[in-house]
């Protein structure tokens, strides 16, 4: 086996492994004067860091905050069931569909729209519905239309 | 008023979730510290590092319905107090990198003569601190996880919003950088 590379050898310093892989380094590691001289600087410094004075906040903050936290935390809101969550969501889309249809069945049969006939349409008529009449004339001449 | 210092972190902030002050109380007594020197070394601002504890804690009051019982509270708590020192030290690009001669390394120094090892030891802890204090903020702060916190790796993803495989990684890295940094590498160095 070759030698590992650091980010295997600082998680087997870590026993951050799974057993069988553990165990194989575990192996070479201890016939390997490199990788026990990694190791060792990887274990030295975390002693190292260990050792180190830890600074203390130096009073209780609980009690600092006490007051900042009189009103009582915001709850968990309860996750929604099924019942409550989903099935309005599926009527409200089941009635949407529902309505689609009937309509678009109305529209296919072709009993309920039919084609004005050619008379009623006055496409060309020079007074708009509901205008006035500009010149007599004109309105004759519409009347007289078929 | 109950009593919560027999229960475990997840089920005060259970308690607390619920309601119940004294339980959040017990879990800012439990980790105020720890909070404390996490920030302190992460920000190197001992006064900053007081107002970001105390936010941390009113945060994690007003969020605690967002924690859930299948993650570890410190973690949680840890991804709180981090975020906050992110935010801070990317204002006005705080990240401050101390050259080894010019830090002054007495935040815990004794006043009062030293014999030769108590000099030798204090000079090793500031080598270090200032070796860490040069560190990227992203490996100093896994580092501080990893090796003061303890944390397992799992643990250090959530605080990190990273995957594991990510965290075993950025730790080989940081320990290479910390030990590139150092005057004598750990195990050379007399105790």
């Amino acid at each position: 086996m070759s030698c590992p590379q650091d980010p295997a050898l600082s998680a087997y310093a870590d026993q951050e492994m799974r057993p069988a892989e553990y165990a194989k380094l575990a192996r070479h590691v201890q016939g390997c004067p490199v990788c026990q001289r990694r190791l060792a600087q990887f274990q030295g410094l975390r002693q190292a860091m260990r050792e180190l004075p830890s600074p203390a906040l130096g009073f209780d903050l609980s009690a600092r905050l006490k007051d900042r936290l009189r009103t009582p935390p915001p709850r968990p809101r309860a996750r929604p069931r099924f019942w409550t969550g989903w099935v309005p969501v599926g009527l409200g889309t089941g009635l949407a569909l529902a309505s689609g249809v009937w309509l678009g069945s109305l529209l296919a049969g072709g009993g309920a729209v039919s084609a004005p006939s050619a008379s009623l349409v006055r496409v060309f008529d020079p007074v708009p519905p509901g205008g006035l009449c500009a010149a007599v004339e004109i309105c004759r001449l519409s009347k007289a239309m078929p | 008023m109950q009593n919560f210092k027999h229960l475990g972190d997840e089920e005060c902030a259970a308690h607390a979730q619920r309601g119940e002050r004294a339980a959040f109380s017990e879990l800012v007594v439990r980790y105020q510290d720890r909070i404390y020197r996490f920030l302190v070394r992460l920000t190197r601002s001992p006064d900053e590092a007081i107002e970001l504890a105390q936010d941390t804690f009113l945060n994690a009051y007003q969020a605690l319905a967002h924690w859930q019982l299948e993650t570890h509270f410190s973690a949680w708590l840890f991804r709180i107090a981090r975020n906050l020192a992110f935010d801070w030290l990317r204002r006005d690009k705080r990240v401050q990198f101390v050259p080894l001669e010019e830090d002054d390394g007495d935040a815990f120094a004794d006043p009062a003569p030293a014999p030769d090892a108590v000099l030798e030891t204090r000079q090793r802890y500031r080598s270090l601190e200032a070796a860490l204090a040069r560190l990227p903020a992203e490996h100093r702060e896994i580092l501080l996880l990893r090796e003061i916190e303890d944390m397992p790796y799992q643990d250090i993803a959530t605080v990190l919003g990273l995957n594991v495989g990510t965290v075993k990684s950025r730790i080989a890295r940081a320990r290479t950088a910390l030990l590139e940094k150092m005057p004598h590498r750990p195990e050379e160095v007399p105790k």
